[in-house]
């Protein structure tokens, strides 16, 4: 009984930790490497997470002939649906994780158009005010997600084991499989000639522009990307949650994100995972469920020390250590070391 | 006066001028020319405190400056006459003066004020009008006007002529003459490289971050400046 | 109809005071310090704070509003004394200040979170007492709304003259249109971006106070006002005065009397209230974007 609990908290902190390494890896690159701390990560999650929802639910439903999507019992009927028919959520869990991220990334272009023109802080801010907006509506707006009370019933792919430990423990593996994919994406991302341009438009625009770099496209290209990460993570928290309920999509998460990516060490993928980890322990375990099990209770909501801290970590971080646990290492690509070859020539002929 | 000793300085991370060693004499007028992009106004920015000082150290009156921030040497007795971007221009002359001479009480403002209408006569006719709608000369000559405000000692200026006709240049350097004659010590870069040896007592020129040559103006003036410039680069 | 129009005035118009004040606050920051400072919905909720705590122990409320907006001066100032000047002489980019004033404003406000939890403050209402003074349709117009307008009033006419009149308003002028010119000249640039912040911390407690004079508050009322006061300076391109007070009014005028239009014209539902201002700054910043790049080399 007790080794079954242990396996369900570790379960659920790789979980949270594999998320929290695709988001901040997410994040990297696009205040990272291109200087645009998306401060809206939260609403391309989300887009990710609707996008599951409604892909599966609307499948399901119309196999089942479901007139009350929201209901329990129609919960209950698509579970059992997908566990007696393991071919059907599978392709439903694949066709749901490509669409989240299609869908979040082309979000992800569009809605930061509008703020394209707008400088590394007014446009964050107003990606922030776009994430708001879009919880905002979603939680009004029923027919979409069930509005505020959510819906339920999105089972992952492996219900059909009918061993919900083990079908969870694979889940979970399969998350660490696309989390390396995703990792070994993005540093190949960071060590090409885009990776470059990337860290030009982030260093000096006005030089970027003018050696003919579309700067407002280069940021809606890396804004493409960091979307469509984020939406597969997303999906993939939609299918572990196996529910969505839209007031868990609110900015402390964006902000739980970027402070991950400051304290890891910016432009820096091992950082990202590293910032993910050591805020991943610190989160989880500061939750009231978890210290409540080793007998710690505070005299108020554990989750304002938790936020003070993110801030307070920010703040010294930027002051003391700002290349952060891990500092950025130059870019390796054919032409940085044909570059930098040449640098070391020129200023060996010079003196 | 002012002294710099192996100064590497630039922006960000990036060296710009390479080991400058420049000693300045009171009273003294010194031309600082060279090709374009050889650093000249970087060395302008190093002395007020506008670049990032990598090595090497920079003492003025006795005063080590090296890191000091622009607004202790203005204080000091150091004026600046930036290249671009010199005067105001959503405020009137008249403001830009007044800005020039913010530590001045009301008093001692309203007489440095008269003063200084008196050697630039042109401005005081325009004292209610926006600096950006002065033509180029105007302009210039209201921020050569600023830079008395100060008091200051030493005066350098980036290219004061730069842009303007002819007849504007000459009114600027009789400008130039008027200041010497005060006895300020002047620092002045320029593009008019003739015009420049011609009414300063010794001349610098810069080549690629490094000062190539210093002598006498009447002895550089005797130079062919194309060689100069080119060969040495 | 046009009493009913007429009648969501008041509320329209003491929302627009309010993110109008302090978002002038935040571009008069802005183009002196280069700083979007995200903190400053923390010096709003300081001034809630204040000002409903000094009026819960009898205080009248003018001198419980200029209390608070003091508090939020004094805040604004010693995060910048503490974090964001100790970040610029280190070199920091302007970026990394942003940022660090997100990481500053939730410092504060969960800080705050934490004490008004143990002191039993997480919601409180001020003792300020809402009088109606005439009647505007259906709805009264309290003194609640004169003071707030009286406010504006005299935050505006006192701007201008500091601005374009005073010493130190021509040198935050200076330094806004150039701080390198202004630096070179002798303008004591840090000491005039203390005043600035000063101004700017005064008027978001004060903002702060009338909104608690308005509606209960939480420890998080200031963060829930940032994104509407950041709306209206947005509004403004952060760097004009007339377009964030106007700014300011969109945004207030968005969520009441355009909730209201909507609502009669398209019988939209008034639980998407919320979601209007939102509506309103994305159609701006489209608008906006058709300079994209003149307006990118600028900003
Ligand atoms: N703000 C700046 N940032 C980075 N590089 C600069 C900056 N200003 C000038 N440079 C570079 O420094 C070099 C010297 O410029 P400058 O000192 O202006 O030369 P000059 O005044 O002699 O024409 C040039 O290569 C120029 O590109
Ligand atoms: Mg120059």
């Amino acid at each position: 009984m007790i080794g079954e609990g242990a396996l369900v908290l570790f379960q659920s902190f790789t979980f949270y930790l594999l998320i929290y390494v695709i988001l901040s890896l997410s994040m990297n690159l696009e205040y990272g490497l291109t200087g645009v701390p998306n401060l809206g990560k939260v609403l391309f999650f989300f887009v990710g997470a609707i996008t599951s929802t409604v892909i599966t639910v609307n499948v399901y439903d119309s196999i089942l002939g479901t007139e009350d999507p929201l209901s329990a019992l129609a919960a209950a009927r698509r579970t059992e649906l997908a566990a007696s028919n393991p071919l059907l959520a599978v392709g439903v869990f694949v066709l749901s994780l490509i669409s989240s991220s299609l869908v979040a990334g082309v979000l992800g272009f569009v809605a930061s158009y509008p703020a394209l023109a707008l400088k590394g802080s007014m446009l964050s801010i107003t990606l922030l005010i776009f994430g708001e907006a879009a919880r905002v509506f979603v939680r009004t707006y029923q027919p979409l997600v069930g509005g505020v009370f959510g819906i339920s019933g999105i089972s992952n792919p492996f219900v059909f084991l009918r061993n919900p430990p083990l079908g969870m423990t694979l889940y979970v593996a399969l998350t660490g499989a696309i989390a390396i994919f995703t990792y070994l994406l993005v540093e190949r991302l960071t060590n090409s000639p885009f990776g470059r341009l990337m860290k030009a438009v982030r260093d000096d625009e006005l030089a970027a522009y003018s050696l003919g770099k579309d700067v407002p496209r280069v940021r809606g290209q890396v804004l493409f990307i960091g979307s469509a990460i984020a939406g597969a993570a997303g999906s993939l928290y939609t299918f572990y949650s196996q529910s969505i309920f839209p007031d868990d999509y609110v900015p402390a998460l964006t902000f739980l994100v970027l402070t991950m990516t400051i304290l890891g060490g910016l432009a820096n993928n091992v950082g990202a995972v590293v910032g993910a980890l050591v805020l991943a322990v610190f989160e989880r375990f500061s939750q009231a469920s978890t210290l409540a099990v080793f007998g710690i209770t505070v005299g108020f909501d554990i989750s304002y020390l938790r936020y003070a801290v993110m801030g307070i970590l920010i703040v010294t971080v930027l002051l003391y250590r700002p290349q952060g646990l891990i500092p950025e290492k130059p870019v390796k690509t054919e032409l940085y070391d044909v570059v930098a070859a040449r640098g070391r020539r020129s200023s060996r002929a010079g003196s | 006066m002012l002294e710099l000793r192996g100064v590497v300085a630039g922006y960000g991370r990036l060296p710009i001028i390479t080991g400058i060693d420049v000693s300045i004499r009171r009273g003294e007028t010194v031309a600082i020319i060279g090709p374009n992009g050889s650093g000249k106004s970087t060395l302008a920015k190093t002395v007020v405190g506008l670049t990032n000082v990598f090595e090497g150290t920079i003492i003025y009156d006795g005063h080590e400056i090296t890191h000091r921030p622009p607004s202790e040497r203005v204080r000091l007795g150091i004026a600046y006459l930036p290249q671009t971007g010199n005067v105001f221009p959503d405020m009137t002359v008249l403001e830009n003066l007044e800005m020039g001479g913010y530590s001045l009480s009301r008093d001692e403002l309203k007489v440095k004020l008269q003063e200084v209408l008196e050697m630039f006569p042109e401005l005081s006719g325009r004292l209610k009008q926006k600096a950006g709608t002065l033509s180029g000369g105007e302009r210039q000559m209201l921020a050569m006007s600023r830079l008395l405000m100060t008091s200051p000692s030493l005066v350098i200026m980036d290219e004061p002529s730069a842009g303007l006709a002819p007849k504007m240049v000459h009114r600027i350097f009789e400008k130039v003459d008027a200041l010497r004659k005060v006895g300020l010590t002047l620092l002045l870069i320029e593009q008019h490289a003739r015009m420049a040896i011609s009414h300063s007592e010794r001349t610098l020129v810069m080549v690629g971050g490094k000062v190539v040559l210093s002598d006498s103006s009447d002895r550089v003036s005797g130079l062919d400046l194309a060689t100069v410039f080119f060969q040495r680069a | 109809m046009i009493e009913e129009a007429l009648g969501q005035l008041p509320t329209s118009l003491l929302a627009s005071a309010l993110y109008a004040m302090a978002a002038v606050g935040l571009t008069m920051n802005y183009s002196v310090t280069r700083l979007a400072d995200f903190a400053i919905g923390e010096y709003i909720t300081f001034g809630c704070y204040v000002a409903a705590l000094l009026t819960l122990s009898q205080l009248d409320p003018v001198t419980s509003m200029v209390l608070a907006g003091a508090t939020g001066a004094l805040i604004a100032l010693s995060v910048d004394e503490l974090a964001y000047k100790r970040l610029e002489r280190r070199g920091a980019t302007l970026l990394q200040v942003f940022i660090a004033s997100v990481g500053a404003s939730f410092t504060i406000r969960y800080l705050f979170s934490i004490y008004a939890d143990i002191e039993d403050l997480l919601f409180l209402t001020s003792g300020f007492s809402s009088q109606p003074v005439v009647f505007l349709g259906t709805r009264p117009l309290t003194n609640l709304h004169v003071l707030a307008l009286i406010t504006l009033t005299v935050t505006v006419v006192g701007l201008t003259y500091l601005i374009l009149r005073t010493k130190v308003g021509k040198a935050m002028r200076a330094i806004a249109s150039n701080r390198d010119l202004a630096m070179v000249s002798g303008i004591p640039v840090w000491r005039i971006r203390s005043i600035t912040r000063l101004l700017t911390g005064f008027l978001a407690g004060v903002s702060g106070a009338l909104w608690a004079y308005y509606t209960s508050i939480n420890p998080e009322s200031g963060w829930r006002m940032l994104l509407w006061v950041f709306s209206s300076a947005i509004i403004g391109n952060f760097t004009s005065f007339p377009l964030t007070l106007l700014g300011g009014f969109v945004i207030g005028s968005a969520e009441n009397l355009g909730m209201w239009a909507l609502n009669r014209a398209f019988g939209l539902e008034t639980a998407y209230k919320p979601l209007i201002p939102y509506i309103a700054i994305a159609a701006v910043l489209l608008y906006r974007n058709r300079y994209r790049f003149t307006r990118l080399v600028e900003l």
